[in-house]
């Protein structure tokens, strides 16, 4: 069995989907990094804050100092050219994966989940042999080129897209977001008045519509986007799906990015094809082995699809890779653990008590897009070994977008607390107790505590540990 | 042909299970028009009849006179601090809140005044030269606050000055809001801006004024974070901010404002919270110094009142309207 999945995974074919993957990608990831510069968010998100929300571990990562971190979004940048164009690809990719993690690891206020996916992305490029096609690299000589990709590549491109549209789906599987449209109700309403459609928006059964569409476009849209007689419509619907939640909720480079990499999901020589369609397809070498009729000993593609043409095996490569199938057995081992871990991640929160979307225990690098509508409140009460005690507000140390999140988030709030701890304790105040009054509504919900108040949270420790200055959603949501 | 179907499907399913409430456009338009611009035009009136009030003063001083432009003073402070619940537009394009409303620089207000050999004082003056702790209803209320004796010549001048260079501010805010341009601005975004200025007006009150002046935020009490001048206007300051919150949210005849976009649950927890403010706001004496260091668990009671409401509006209200708090416009897809 291993044996067969290793010949499968080896198997070569067409290169052109890849290609154009790492092109959308690499001309994506510079968009959103030139996008970042042009706004001014290099200042207002790293330069400007006089302190960072450091995830656990991490408080060493701290921005660069000015011009240098508009100098390092820039590198970015010009890194998402070199793997666009496949210029020096490895070396490329490989400084793109640790230049975007420093970045997304300097202030956990700012998380994203397609951040998240970006990353994980970059990582996987920086591995698949995806600059032998349609390369500078290739035809500068410095690689071999290779019009074909072993399946495998395929398989992690495609894996990594199903991993996010399905816990993104299994997410919405909860009852305030099937029974109540909930956080979607919301959402909707405050778009109501969007020309043309705004008033639909408003329409409360729309938003149940919407939330149910949602989480079955989600859960399945992969199935369909996998089988090939829906292939085209199942795109269709993700380019619509994707526009219209840009064009409703502020979400960024997120629909480009996946409207881009779906596009992986077609037969690998689908540019190739497109290209003879609209006629210039005398400007694109075919791939050698393949043709208009395939060897009658051509496999089936991972789709078990074996009459989509544009799957099937380049005959000479897949005896060639089959030699090597003791190497791709240990490939497939490492696959099979990054498949482990990807679904380990979002099942993590539950280890936890109580739900992950009030505690976020688990939340963070699970996928969780857009299914919870949270507003927070706080105020710090600081008490110094002395027994004094006074009151401030979390904008002693955070600015405002830090604190919109640091009122919603619970790991948030103690960072912020050992903030204020830090500044007193740099202050001459000494050690400081610091406690919160922290209110969050959630889901439009009333609101109510979210940690203990008695619990010096200068006290807690920011680890993996079940947090026990959590207070418990009441009455329970469940999901 | 495909928008007159989207158009035909809009009016169907807008037809089958519209909603009872109003649409945002309509809240925002009626707050416009029911709210801000009789909000700005009232405070309009009362600066004419301050500006009006100071030159009868200075034309001849007496002490009815110097009462009735107290009188005046208090009126158009009690109409403008209603105003800060919906600083929005104009009033921030403009900086009017700043040119209207700085703590004063009672040291450089005497200098100008004592310098005889200076330039004439007059409302060109003030407008162009006169910095913003320099004139406004912090000046005006300054020379107010003094007898008889101290408003002669230049004093008076500078009262009538700076009083007839608030009320010309305050009549550009209202000719603006008077402009189509400014309430479709509104009407486009407005949601969002008048909820941020509500938290930040609670928290103005809770956090920067009445909490370090009790003493919440430090060792020492400060009772300097009281902006309140010799006339002792801080509660009717304090009275005048919560009912511009009330217009704002349950509107101007109680049945309106923000809080028919809201669901009836919330709705009743913020009437609740203004109510609750009002109420123990009312309690406090004035002035409200004195009121801080006499008896300062009115006031506690009062501020503990103040952040309720405020954490009302800033959880359970921004999260029913979508609200994006402060003015961050970070991309987001993680959680509210």
């Amino acid at each position: 069995m291993p044996r067969r999945s290793a010949v499968a995974a080896a198997r070569a074919v067409p290169a052109d989907s890849a290609a154009v993957f790492r092109v959308l990608f690499g001309l994506v990831v510079t968009f959103g990094a030139l996008r970042f510069l042009a706004k001014g968010w290099v200042d207002s998100l790293y330069l400007d804050p006089a302190n960072h929300l450091t995830y656990p571990g991490f408080s060493w990562v701290q921005p660069l100092p000015a011009p240098w971190m508009h100098a390092h979004l820039l590198l970015l940048a010009v890194l998402g050219v070199c793997i666009a164009a496949g210029y020096r690809y490895r070396l490329a990719t490989a400084a793109f994966v640790v230049g975007f993690a420093y970045v997304e690891l300097i202030d956990a206020a700012l998380y994203l989940n397609h951040y998240w996916y970006v990353t994980l992305v970059a990582v996987a490029l920086s591995v698949l042999p995806l600059h032998r096609h349609w390369s500078a690299d290739a035809r500068a000589g410095r690689v071999a080129a290779s019009s074909t990709v072993p399946a495998a590549a395929l398989w992690v491109l495609r894996g990594q897209i199903a991993v996010v549209y399905v816990f993104a789906g299994v997410a919405k599987l909860n009852p305030d977001w099937l029974l109540e449209a909930l956080p979607l109700r919301l959402w909707l309403t405050d778009n109501a008045d969007t020309a043309l459609v705004g008033p639909l928006l408003a329409v409360p059964w729309v938003a149940y519509a919407a939330s149910w569409a949602g989480a079955f476009f989600d859960c399945t849209i992969v199935a369909w986007l996998s089988w090939r007689r829906s292939r085209p419509l199942a795109y269709v619907a993700v380019v619509v799906f994707h526009i219209a939640t840009g064009l409703l909720f502020r979400i960024g480079i997120f629909p480009f990015v996946m409207i881009a990499a779906t596009l992986v999901f077609f037969a690998p020589d689908w540019p190739r094809r497109s290209a003879q369609f609209v006629g210039i397809s005398g400007s694109v070498a075919p791939v050698p082995g393949t043709g208009p009729r395939p060897a009658a000993s051509a496999v089936a593609d991972s789709t078990g699809d074996p009459s989509d043409s544009a799957y099937r095996a380049v005959e000479s490569s897949a005896a060639e890779n089959a030699d090597n199938s003791r190497r791709w057995t240990w490939a497939l081992a490492v696959l099979v653990l990054v498949v482990v871990v990807q679904l380990a991640l979002p099942l993590r929160h539950l280890a936890y008590p109580g739900n992950v979307r009030w505690t976020e225990e688990g939340y963070l690098l699970s996928w969780r897009v857009m299914i919870t509508e949270k507003a927070g409140h706080v105020d710090f009460r600081v008490r110094d070994d002395g027994g004094a005690e006074w009151e401030v507000g979390p904008e002693l140390v955070l600015t405002d977008w830090q604190e919109t999140q640091a009122t919603v988030r619970p790991d948030l709030l103690v960072a912020t607390a050992h903030l204020i701890a830090d500044h007193y304790r740099a202050a001459g105040r000494g050690d400081v107790e610091v406690r919160a009054d922290a209110f969050v509504s959630f889901n439009g919900r009333p609101h109510q505590r979210l940690v203990d108040p008695t619990v010096d949270l200068a006290a807690q420790s920011r680890g993996l540990a079940p947090k026990d200055y959590l207070l418990p959603l009441d009455p329970p949501v469940r999901g | 042909m495909c928008a007159s179907a989207l158009a035909a499907l809009v009016l169907v399913a807008t037809a089958c299970g519209g909603s009872e409430r109003p649409s945002r456009p309509e809240t925002l338009s009626a707050i416009a028009a029911e709210v801000i611009v009789p909000g700005y035009g009232e405070a309009a009136t009362e600066f004419g009849d301050l500006a009006q009030a100071a030159r009868r003063l200075c034309a001849s001083p007496d002490e009815a006179l110097l009462a009735e432009a107290r009188q005046a003073l208090a009126d158009a402070r009690r109409a403008w601090k209603s105003t800060e619940a919906f600083w929005v537009g104009p009033v921030m394009d403009r900086r009017s809140w700043a040119l209207i409303d700085w703590p004063v620089n009672e040291d450089e207000v005497r200098r100008l005044i004592d310098d005889e050999s200076g330039p004439v004082i007059d409302a060109a003056y003030v407008a162009r030269f006169v910095g913003a702790d320099q004139r406004g209803l912090g000046t005006a209320e300054l020379l107010l606050g003094g007898d008889l004796e101290s408003l002669g010549g230049r004093a008076c001048d500078y009262l009538r000055s700076a009083a007839e260079v608030a009320a010309g501010e305050i009549e550009e805010v209202l000719a603006l809001w008077n402009q189509s341009e400014t309430v479709e601005d509104l009407v486009e975004d407005g949601v969002d801006d008048l909820v941020n200025d509500a938290i930040f007006l609670t928290r103005r009150v809770s956090d920067m004024e009445l909490g370090p002046a009790l003493g919440a935020a430090g060792r020492n009490a400060d009772l300097e974070r009281i902006v309140e001048g010799p006339l002792g206007l801080g509660v009717e300051d304090g009275s005048a901010r919560l009912s511009g919150l009330r217009a704002v949210f349950v509107g101007a005849d109680g049945s309106g404002g923000l809080s028919s976009l809201l669901d009836d649950e919330t709705a009743e927890r913020l009437s609740t919270g203004l109510a609750a403010a009002e109420a123990a706001w009312e309690v406090v004496p004035t002035p409200l110094r004195t009121a801080v260091t006499a008896q300062p668990e009115l006031v506690v009671q009062a501020r503990d009142a103040i952040i309720t409401l405020e954490r009302v509006i800033a959880t359970d209200v921004v999260s029913q309207l979508g609200v994006a708090v402060g003015f961050s416009d970070l991309d987001g897809d993680s959680s509210g």
